[in-house]
Formats: C-alpha cells, sequence, structure tokens
C-alpha cells in the first residue's frame, strides 16, 4: 500500500502532466513570444510548472487555471530578465516603476506639463486603425514586437498581461502584486514608453506636426 | 458639486496629466466629470486627441501581438514535452 508521501506526489505528478496536456501549448508560446529563445523558455514553462504544483493550494479558482498559470509564467520571464539582462538594471523610482524608458517618452511635453509643437502626436489615419494594409499592419506589429522587446520588466510584465493577452485589470494587479494605482501607473509608463518606441523606429509613420 | 470640480480639474489639467488618464480610462471606468472633462480637453487639443487614438490603436495592435503569439506560433516542440516529461517523473521517483 503507498505512503501518504508518495501518494501525494503521484497527484501532484499528475497535475503536472495535466497542466502540460492542457496548457503546456499556450504556455509554450506565450513563454516563447516574450523570451525568444527555446532554451530559455523551456526553463521558464518548467519553473512555471513547478511554482504551480508548489501554490495549487492558494489557487482560489476565481481566475481561470490557464489565466493564473500565464500570470506565473510572466512572473518567472520577467523574473528571468532582472536576473540576465539589463533590461531588469534600469533605475526604478518610488512607485517600483522604471524611470529611464518612461521619462525617455516625457521629452515631448513642456515644463508646464503641456505638448511641445515638436512632440505633437500626429493625427492618425481612420482606415489604419479599422486594420489598414496586411503589409503596413504586419510592418507596425513587427516594429511594436521589438519595442516590447525592450521595455524594462516590471514595465513589460505589466502590459503583457493586460494589453497583450487581455486580461483583466483586477487579475493582473492579483497575479503580479500590485495594488490599483500601481498597476495603473505601470501600465501608463509602458504604453508611453511603446508609444515613444514605435515614434522614434517609425518617424515616417508617426511624423511630427509641426 | 463634485461633478463640476471633476470636469474643471480634468479640462484644465496639463497634457502630461491628460495622458496618464487617457490610459488609466482603458484600465477603469473614469468618474463621470473626468470623463466629460478630458473630452472638453480633447475637443480643443490636438496632441491629446491624437494621444487617445494612439493609445487605442496600441491596445489593438498589442491584442493583435498576442492572438499571432498564442493561435499562430509554434507548439510546444515534441522533444521539449518529453523532456519536461521524464524531468517530472524523475522528480517524482525521488
Amino acid at each position: 500500500m503507498p505512503s501518504e508521501s508518495s501518494q501525494a506526489t503521484t497527484q501532484a505528478s499528475t497535475t503536472v502532466a495535466r497542466l502540460l496536456q492542457e496548457h503546456g501549448d499556450v504556455l509554450w508560446r506565450f513563454v516563447l513570444a516574450r523570451t525568444r529563445s527555446q532554451t530559455v523558455a523551456e526553463d521558464v514553462v518548467q519553473e512555471t510548472l513547478l511554482a504551480a504544483l508548489k501554490a495549487a493550494s492558494t489557487f482560489s479558482g476565481q481566475s481561470t487555471e490557464r489565466t493564473w498559470l500565464l500570470g506565473i509564467a510572466n512572473h518567472k520571464v520577467s523574473d528571468h530578465f532582472r536576473k540576465t539582462t539589463r533590461r531588469g538594471e534600469q533605475s526604478i523610482d518610488a512607485d517600483g516603476a522604471d524611470a529611464g524608458a518612461f521619462l525617455a517618452s516625457q521629452r515631448v511635453f513642456a515644463e508646464n506639463g503641456h505638448w511641445r509643437r515638436s512632440g505633437l502626436p500626429a493625427a492618425l489615419d481612420v482606415k489604419e486603425l479599422a486594420g489598414g494594409a496586411g503589409l503596413r499592419r504586419e510592418e507596425l506589429l513587427a516594429m511594436l514586437r521589438a519595442c516590447l522587446d525592450a521595455l524594462p520588466a516590471n514595465l513589460g510584465e505589466v502590459v503583457w498581461l493586460r494589453d497583450v493577452m487581455g486580461i483583466a485589470p483586477e487579475e493582473v494587479c492579483k497575479q503580479l502584486g500590485l495594488s490599483a494605482t500601481n498597476m495603473w501607473t505601470r501600465a501608463h509608463r509602458a504604453r508611453a514608453a511603446l508609444r515613444n518606441c514605435i515614434q522614434e523606429r517609425d518617424a515616417d509613420s508617426i511624423p511630427s506636426s509641426t | 458639486m463634485s461633478y463640476f470640480r471633476d470636469v474643471l480639474q480634468a479640462m484644465h489639467a496639463p497634457c502630461q496629466q491628460q495622458t496618464q488618464l487617457q490610459s488609466e480610462a482603458l484600465d477603469r471606468t473614469l468618474p463621470t466629470g473626468v470623463r466629460h472633462g478630458l473630452l472638453l480637453h480633447n475637443f480643443r487639443c490636438k496632441g491629446c486627441s491624437a494621444y487617445v487614438k494612439h493609445l487605442r490603436r496600441l491596445q489593438t495592435l498589442c491584442g493583435l501581438v498576442g492572438r499571432q503569439s498564442i493561435e499562430q506560433g509554434e507548439a510546444m516542440p515534441p522533444k521539449i514535452r518529453e523532456r519536461l516529461q521524464t524531468l517530472d517523473a524523475q522528480r517524482s521517483q525521488q
């Protein structure tokens, strides 16, 4: 007759196998999209599954299991960036958010807080907003991916969950352990930095209106 | 009274502050007075009006990146799936 501990181990193993079976591909695609490296993605997926196993008792069931797993994976990816790349070594301000990338995006404002003439965002083509020509959209998506990659870890993790994966704000706060105010601040900084990054990379598509 | 105060404050807030509120509007429902103040500000401010459109386009494009990554991304390679299963089995035996 199996001991209690071996029963628990078997149960846990079944859970990992099930998680891999049911969510493995989505988890893999998400982590690969964020890390762009199969080797790193493999490590992160493994760490995610193990962390999920440890935290299984704390899973409240308020979000879907997939959202919960994506939250853990997102956190593991950010940990990876903090440990291994310069993306994790940015200056952190009092809100716990990266200051550098955001500050660069704020140069469009004058000292009185209003737009500088040279910083005014250009009007957009409505047709482009509605979907646009395939090639143009693909170009923009490629630029956006590059800009997402360039975001500091603490801003990237918010925008990936909120805007890329479309997870509800309350759930993002819970997954990242942030207060609502802190999440709004980080989302604002990430979006401003992304907009600025695209503008810099694509001066023709979002030209200065002056 | 707080409605009118919100309208006036939001309408006259500097553009830099407007951009933060516009981003927050994507994540929560702003008080009615603040929403109306932002609309009035955007009505006369080309920069902020364009910024709102940029934000919305950015969010749409981010959603597309997500859908492309998840729906069209490659499945987990069988070799890696096997390795993860083997590691899990080894861990269970320990």
